[in-house]
């Protein structure tokens, strides 16, 4: 009887054993274990919080020159196309053909093509600031640094984000990840509410930062209240300079509701509270001995003369190591990494050697960039009555009063000879003296020779030339080295953001727009000038330039704290946000990008100046444009102007 | 269960590289050169062996299978049942993120699926035929409610020539009638690039690191998201009908057709969030669908004649189209930039429409930024379609076929007689497009993925522009040293696109076998001789070289073969 049944029955056995293995399979598809690490794990205790504050930061490290439009933009270096990497796109932004809408170079919206994702650095630290009482043993006092510290930086991401793309969302709070499309399309608020947001944060964070770090072998970088008062005061100066106060070229940007984006009134009390700031800020300085640099030889140094003494407290304010650069108020961590672009070849055996591609000079000084140095009577040299402007290329071999600058009997130009110490200190010009470069002694002083192939510094390969024979002497340190055919040994140094002589220039620009000309106004840019071994505004003015009115009246002022602003801190990544500002970037890049003809060999040959590119900067070009992506994304977001 | 293990090392002599500098290096009245050691550091060029060890690999792989299996005839009736369970896994040895090519804990994690699928056949008489089955699958890969997913399927058929009123009359004309028609769902768990959908992803060692102190001593490599957690994620669905017909006709001619569809939905795309919202991953969701259908045919035909000769035909077609449906777009102001309704797999790109004339023309056209090469005389100008004065992403638009053909076929026949017997078989393909990619073919410069530059065309070096030739269609545009320079040129554009149709002689053969009489003389079971050849003709629009390279015309070119072969069987 059961046989009948017993394949059933088989079956039915087999049914229940495979059933049973399901059930037990339910978990065999749970594969993950628990205590996956998730964010919750990043505020555990204080060790992985601080492992999160170094993450906010990260994003202001990554601000550095190779992606800083204040290097890049103004047109005070150049670099060959051909070579590509981040010179060879981001410095040919003068040619006015890179920036675009579809994938804009720089990207700091988006974090694309060089850029960094700053909207993401301040979701970072929105969620330091959301999760900051989570770890259990961290002290009131150090969470109350942190906080600050990540305030500092919401701050300046904000301001960094308003200086290239002017209105922008304000995230003050994150949103959950599941929010609705209509919450998550923040408008782009207008500047001025992004500005206060900004300097908000800047106060708010300004209370509980240190006034000097204590471990600075462990904490140099990490943000002082020097460093925040002096940010804020370059804050309210862009908040109050022509691009953003009162501009009458954004009358018409509005966002999709009608809103305007600019505030089209000028508001003279905006350079009140720069001024304001920028004092707090040099009080500050003076309180914990911040003061300008000077050189002292050290002991490796064979001979120097005060000349020589002069060109390095010029150039070492910017080189020098920053825990003992009294000048010095805030750099980021990162060094500078283009000494060996920017060093030309001092020996003539370095031609020959193959570590001559770890120092092929390649970065490039237009003439336009050393025409802004001033004459040795500390004006301009266009306006210097007792110098020959006109015949400035025009041959002359040297003399002895300049054996400190240039090579005896050497055959190079006008326009080397009579200039302020700040030229001499910046520059590396054809038959100029290098010192530094392996070689420490002023009487025995190295130089560069860029006339065509076969001189010492001229042209090689394409990976080795220099387009226009002149070299950003400046951002060498004087203890880097290329000797012969030795490996290049670069001496680390980082570019300061800031800077007290920076500082005491903005404090003098912002007083003069604030209040015109006064006694306060030359006392602080004269300080910087003493420095450079320069007499003051007023006697040098009136000595030497063609029109010594010029110190009379708040614009003429204007001009000469602008011009001593590009000397002062050429090639330190300020002229690009300067100019912008100002509203001045078309004016500076008006004129052709020319060089040297590198390579001829006879001094007639080589000083015929020859257009590398004809710059192309539009109105449009002050604002960084957003990508065509963004403006889908978000209904409600508006393209800038022109773009 | 299965093992897979892979290692892999090198031995190598690290070469000795030099060169010679300019204007020293070179003797041009006794012609001698005078080389420069480049890589003379310590370490850098070696005489002996060097030993680098590589990647090494292992996975292991478990699968169960349970059948249960029920078939039983009673009279008229059929029934067939059929059970299935399945469980795999598979465990890499080394869990690396392809995404960061970095070991990660989750990649690590043991990848599971569990099946168990039914199916019930019956048949009535042999003539009417009924399926059902299902799948139910779990993927380890979603959150626990949305594990397992169901699919179910069914099916008809009728078996029209075994009807009782199909005389003989008629199946001498048509011999045998089958129509069928089959639903069904499907799902797939391999989508999107996360392992588990439903975890967030954080690596709290790395990603945003930061160094602080005097010599930049501190450091800690920072916290970063790679994945935020969505439950909601579940399997990709479809739904497929097949309707199909399979004929003979006069025993001679076998026909199949069959006409499919298949609606897709939950595919997984990525959400439309503003970016300023800061986001460290995207956003994904089952959101997408798309739809597809297509037509195969096959078809064969064999006729005998009286004196031997036989003589065989094949055919095949197919044809297909899919179109996405629902794809989350942006508002777009212009109408052609929606994929919506367009083919799936339409190229997007700019419309070209002809060479700059000069640099003049080139600066006064509607901008064109590609890169930091300037646009000059020679460069593609492209159309400004939203006429906004620049040429952006909002001036590309859908054109051509996709690259994958839509129609794929193939012909072919077979001649036999007396011993000798000749056959051909030709495939083709049309609706298709494809692009000479001008970064890999490009003259002088150095395509991706290689080291040494591009060389010259020559159809490129005969017609390109110049200034002694400034043709406005020439094959190809203004040349350049380096690719940065014509970045304008190597867009998508119509400019490249090209048909992709083509009808190729695959294969043909032409054999004679001995007769048996001859065989039993010298004591063989076979012998035959061949003369084969494959690769012989070729049909295309396009001249320049065989289509079927694609883009690239220094990809490996499509072999001609020749054999001749002897087959003897003993």
């Amino acid at each position: 009887m059961f046989r009948k049944y017993h394949s059933a029955i088989k079956l039915f056995i087999a049914a229940l054993m495979f059933a049973g293995s399901l059930s037990s399979c339910k978990k065999f598809l749970d594969v993950t274990p628990p205590n996956v690490g998730t964010l919750d794990y990043a505020f555990r205790n204080r060790n992985e919080a601080e492992n999160y504050l170094f993450t906010c930061y990260s994003a202001l490290q990554s601000l550095g020159v190779a992606s800083d439009i204040g290097f890049l933009s103004a047109g005070e270096l150049t670099y060959p196309v051909e070579l590509g990497g981040n010179l060879g796109v981001y410095l040919q932004l003068p040619r006015g053909n890179v920036q675009n809408i579809n994938s804009p170079v720089l990207n700091f919206w988006q974090g694309t093509n060089g850029g960094t994702n700053l909207f993401i650095a301040i979701r970072r630290c929105n969620i330091m600031l959301e999760n900051i009482d989570k770890p259990i043993d961290l002290t009131a006092t150090e969470k109350a640094r942190w906080i600050a510290e990540v305030k500092f930086l919401k701050g300046y991401y904000t301001y960094y984000l308003a200086r290239l793309y002017g209105p922008i969302p304000l995230y003050k709070e994150n949103f959950a990840i599941d929010a609705s499309a209509e919450e998550l399309q923040l408008r782009r608020e207008p500047v001025d509410e992004v500005f206060k947001y900004a300097v908000q944060l800047m106060d708010e964070a300004i209370t509980d930062l240190p006034q000097q770090i204590s471990n600075p072998t462990n904490e140099l970088g990490r943000i002082t209240k020097l460093i925040a008062l002096s940010v804020k005061a370059e804050m309210l100066a862009t908040a109050a300079s022509p691009l953003f106060n009162g501009n009458p070229d954004y009358l018409d940007f509005k966002d999709k509701e009608g809103s305007q984006l600019f505030n089209p009134t000028y508001d003279n009390q905006k350079w009140i509270s720069a001024a304001a700031a920028c004092k707090a800020a040099i009080d500050e300085a003076s309180a914990v001995n911040k003061k300008l640099y000077e050189f002292i030889p050290n002991a490796s140094i064979v001979n120097i003369s005060d000349s020589i003494k002069r060109l390095l407290t010029i150039q070492n304010a910017v080189t020098e190591k920053w825990d003992i650069n009294p000048e010095l108020i805030w750099a980021l961590n990162g060094i500078f990494p283009f000494q060996g672009q920017s060093l030309p070849r001092l020996y003539i055996e370095n031609s020959g050697s193959e570590n001559s591609y770890n120092a092929p000079g390649t970065l490039a000084v237009p003439i336009s960039t050393t025409e802004l140095f001033y004459t040795n009577n500390g004006v301009p040299i266009e306006d210097d009555k007792t110098w020959d402007y006109t015949g400035r290329f025009s041959i002359q071999t040297s003399d002895p009063a300049h054996k400190f600058y240039v090579v005896p009997n050497y055959q190079t130009i006008k326009a080397n000879f009579n200039r302020e110490p700040r030229y001499y200190a910046s520059i590396g010009f054809d038959g100029g003296y290098w010192f530094g470069g392996g070689t420490l002694n002023s009487n025995a002083m190295v130089s560069v020779q860029a006339k065509g192939q076969g001189s010492i510094s001229g042209p090689m390969d394409n990976f080795r030339t220099n387009i226009t024979a002149i070299w950003p002497k400046k951002l060498v340190h004087y203890l880097s080295s290329y000797v012969r055919t030795d490996l290049p040994a670069f001496e680390p140094y980082r570019l300061p953001r800031m800077r007290l002589s920076g500082l005491y220039l903005l404090y003098a620009e912002c007083l003069n727009e604030a209040n015109g000309p006064s006694a306060e106004v030359f006392e602080y840019v004269d300080k910087v000038r003493a420095k450079a071994g320069l007499k003051g505004v007023l006697e040098s003015w009136t000595n030497f330039s063609k029109s010594p009115g010029t110190v009379s009246n708040k614009e003429g002022v204007r001009s000469i704290i602008h011009r001593e602003r590009r000397n002062e801190l050429c090639f330190e990544a300020q002229a690009g946000w300067d100019l912008r500002r100002w509203k001045e970037m078309g004016v500076a890049l008006s004129k052709p990008i020319q060089g040297w003809s590198f390579r001829q060999t006879t001094a007639q040959g080589f000083y015929q100046p020859v257009t590398q590119f004809i710059p192309a900067f539009t109105s449009r070009d002050y604002l960084w444009p957003l990508s065509d992506a963004v403006i889908l994304n978000n209904k409600k977001n508006v393209q800038n102007p022109l773009w | 269960m299965n093992r897979y293990s892979y290692f892999d090392y090198q031995m190598a002599y690290n070469p000795f590289y030099y060169t010679v500098t300019l204007p020293s290096g070179y003797d041009r009245t006794t012609n001698t050169y005078n080389l420069t050691w480049i890589n003379s550091a310590p370490g850098q060029a070696t005489e002996y062996l060097n030993y680098t060890p590589g990647r090494k690999d292992a996975s292991a792989k478990i699968h169960f299978q349970g059948n249960i299996n029920f078939a039983r005839t009673f009279g008229d009736h059929k029934v067939d049942i059929d059970f299935v369970g399945i469980r795999m896994q598979t465990i890499n040895a080394n869990g690396v993120d392809p995404a960061t090519q970095l070991p990660s804990l989750q990649y690590a994690l043991p990848y599971r699926n569990l099946t168990l699928a039914g199916r019930f056949n019956y048949t009535y008489k042999g003539r009417y035929l009924f399926e059902h089955g299902f799948g139910y699958n779990g993927s380890e890969r979603f959150a626990e409610q949305n594990r397992f997913g169901y699919f179910p399927t069914g099916g008809l058929g009728w078996v029209v020539s075994r009807e009782e009123f199909w005389g003989d009359g008629i199946s001498k004309i048509i011999s045998a009638l089958k129509l069928s028609a089959t639903i069904g769902a499907s799902g797939k768990d391999d989508i999107g690039s996360q392992r588990f959908f439903y975890l967030s992803d954080v690596n709290l060692q790395g990603g945003a690191p930061a160094t602080f102190g005097t010599d930049n001593i501190i450091s800690k490599p920072g916290v970063s998201i790679r994945n935020y957690p969505n439950p909601g994620i579940t399997w990709e669905r479809a739904i497929g009908t097949n309707y199909r017909i399979d004929l003979t006709i006069a025993r001679k001619l076998d026909l199949i057709a069959e006409y499919w569809t298949r609606n897709t939905k939950d595919i997984l795309l990525q959400r439309l969030v503003p970016q300023s919202t800061g986001l460290e991953a995207n956003i994904f969701a089952n959101l997408g669908s798309a739809k597809s259908s297509g037509v195969d045919i096959t078809a064969n035909y064999t006729q005998t004649f009286a004196n031997g000769l036989t003589t065989q035909f094949m055919g095949n077609f197919t044809f297909s189209e899919g179109r996405y449906t629902g794809y989350e777009e942006p508002n777009y102001p212009e109408s052609y930039r929606y994929i919506n309704n367009t083919i799936l797999g339409q190229p997007f790109g700019y419309i070209a429409e002809r060479l700059f004339t000069d640099d003049k023309e080139a600066a006064a056209s509607p901008k064109q930024i590609f890169g930091t090469g300037t646009v000059m005389g020679g460069d593609i100008k492209y159309r400004d379609l939203n006429k906004d004065g620049q040429i952006t992403v909002a001036d590309q638009a859908p054109f051509g076929f996709p690259v994958t053909p839509q129609i794929a076929y193939g012909f072919g026949f077979t001649v036999l007689y007396k011993g000798f017997d000749f056959g051909t078989r030709f495939q083709g393909s049309a609706r298709t497009s494809f692009f000479i990619d001008p970064r890999r073919t490009s003259p002088f410069v150095v395509g991706p993925g290689y080291t040494g530059q591009t060389g010259l065309l020559q159809a490129f070096a005969e017609d390109h522009w110049n200034f002694d030739n400034q043709d406005m269609y020439a094959l190809y545009p203004r040349m350049a040293t380096s690719a940065a320079l014509i970045e304008n040129n190597m867009q998508q554009s119509t400019w490249w696109i090209r048909n992709g149709n083509y009808l190729r002689l695959k294969y043909a053969q032409l054999g004679y076998s001995l007769p048996k009489s001859l065989l039993q003389k010298v004591h063989l079971a076979k012998a035959n001789i061949y003369l084969s050849a494959t690769n012989l003709l070729n049909f295309s629009n396009f001249k320049l070289w065989d289509v079927e390279l694609g883009g690239n015309a220094f990809n490996y070119p499509l072999q001609r073969q020749y054999g001749l072969g002897i087959n003897l069987g003993l």
